[in-house]
């Protein structure tokens, strides 16, 4: 019951857009042609829907995945805080074999399910969804183990797009990350507007996991994006290894 | 001015104060206006400098907006929304709930001051007073003990990184002056006009820094310097009387006294 309410919601309460970095795809977000734009978080019964915006660091990092099909290419994906879900959408479009979308809200999966079938890319049997924190296991969670189980070193991909908004998060992923590489080697790709977690000296020194992030994107966000999250003027796409 | 891309950084102080549109009602002892159970928000002035400085960073001559309150705990409320707006981080000096009465200018320029000391600012935008005080004096009293250059009561700013241009709103009209950098600034009511705090920022807003300080930690003392006498009401206007013509009117001022017979 609570998802056919909750997709209701959505279909009734968000705009399908495609006014972003990756006008290819539609999808469905709370713009500034929204009601519920000017609104605050209690007029909405979905809470925090992060998921009903297209973030500055979502946007880098699905545009990067739209233009580099060879990196993409059959690989087996792990998009970890999927939101609308933009990213799994590139990696479908530009050929990836497997993609698990993890969010740890029902409602990004139910979002993400519903700009896949808005964008013509649902019979696609190679997507597979979990609401799990994968932070919380002591050990790799098995779901990552069967996502890369068979697929060759260099194609195995994990996504973080715009996940860097709060440093005592950050660190978290940032341990959790490292143990996830050492295991299975994947390609960490990032995708940020630069937020504090990720650039400022004190807080990278504070660290329990030091990382080292290489750019390998950025993109200059469209003015209406940056009206929408004040200050963006790019967002950037990082590769982290430690 | 030519525009070069700055590393300014900008401390935009903001209060939190009894809202604009609420009837205010003194208390039945007089020591002071009833705030139990008001509606508060952010001090308007103080919106206005806090838009400035967003403005700043949005044309890449600011590289940080950090909002700072000073008071009780529902301070974090004013933060969260300065937050929202476009400020980077906060920082709350948080003081109890009896000595918020009791804070003073002073005791605010004395904490600013402090926070500056340990950390690098290149403006401190406050707004030109607040509401409930009407005392306008944090500014001057910050500018002094620094020994910064201040532009109050700013209706327009514009910078080239090494200096500021403020255009301000005097008595006799317009006075425009150039201040160096570091300086102290207030905001006017026609400086700008404050955005909204969308959806998406006031979601993000929880997520992003704020931190707590004392007074004591800080090492600011905050003894009052004022003792409040007696607040009161505004006496009750006297009902006025209407006059058919130009002559009676003169006779009824004779009458009472406001002109020579």
């Amino acid at each position: 019951f609570m998802s056919r309410f909750a997709a209701k919601w959505i279909l009734r309460n968000t705009i399908i857009s495609k006014e972003s970095l990756t006008p290819e795809f539609s999808l469905r977000l709370i713009t500034e042609a929204s009601p519920l734009w000017m609104s605050t978080p209690d007029a909405c019964p979905l809470i925090d829907p992060y998921w009903a915006f297209y973030w500055p660091g979502g946007q880098s990092l699905t545009r990067f995945l739209l233009d580099n099909v060879d990196a993409v290419r059959g690989s087996a994906v792990l998009d970890f805080g999927a939101g609308c879900g933009s990213a799994s959408l590139a990696c479908l479009a530009s050929g990836s074999s497997r993609i698990l979308v993890n969010d740890i809200d029902q409602n990004a999966l139910l979002a993400t399910r519903l700009n896949l079938k808005l964008n013509k890319m649902s019979e696609r049997k190679s997507i597979q969804y979990t609401s799990t924190n994968l932070l919380d296991s002591m050990n790799v969670h098995d779901m990552i183990r069967n996502l890369y189980k068979g697929i060759p070193q260099k194609s195995r991909i994990l996504l973080l797009g715009d996940m860097f908004y709060d440093s005592d998060f950050a660190d978290t992923v940032f341990t959790w990350l490292r143990r996830v590489k050492e295991e299975f080697g994947v390609r960490i790709l990032v995708g940020d507007p630069d937020r504090h977690p990720l650039t400022e000296k004190m807080i990278l020194q504070g660290y329990a996991t030091p990382f080292n992030k290489t750019r390998v994107a950025s993109y200059a966000l469209p003015g209406y994006v940056t009206r929408e999250h004040y200050g963006f003027t790019s967002a950037h796409v990082y590769e982290i290894d430690f | 001015l030519a525009v070069i891309q700055g590393r300014m950084r900008v401390l935009v102080g903001v209060k939190r104060v009894v809202d604009y549109a609420v009837k205010v009602r003194v208390k039945p002892d007089k020591t002071g206006v009833i705030t139990e159970g008001v509606q508060h928000s952010i001090n308007p002035f103080d919106e206005i400098a806090l838009e400035e400085a967003v403005k700043l960073k949005e044309k890449k001559q600011a590289t940080e907006v950090v909002a700072f309150s000073m008071g009780g705990a529902k301070c974090q409320e004013v933060l969260r929304t300065a937050l929202a707006k476009g400020a980077d981080k906060a920082i709350h000096v948080e003081i109890s709930d009896e000595d918020v009465s009791k804070l003073e200018p002073l005791h605010v320029a004395r904490t600013l001051r402090k926070i500056i000391e340990n950390d690098k600012f290149d403006i401190v935008f406050l707004g030109k007073q607040a509401i409930d005080d009407d005392a306008s004096q944090t500014g001057s009293l910050l500018a002094g003990m620094l020994n910064w250059p201040q532009a109050l009561y700013a209706s327009k700013v514009e910078t080239d990184g090494q200096s500021l241009k403020v255009t301000r709103e005097i008595d006799g009209g317009l006075d425009t002056i150039k201040v160096s950098l570091p300086a102290v600034l207030s905001a006017d009511l026609r400086l700008n006009e404050p955005r909204y705090a969308t959806l998406p920022n006031i979601m993000k807003a929880k997520k992003k820094p704020l931190e707590k300080k004392s007074a004591k930690d800080l090492g600011v003392d905050l003894a009052p310097q004022t003792t409040v006498l007696e607040v009161s009401e505004p006496p009750v206007r006297q009902a006025g009387g209407f006059v058919d013509d130009v002559s009676t009117l003169i006779t009824r001022l004779k009458e009472k006294g406001f002109v020579k017979a």
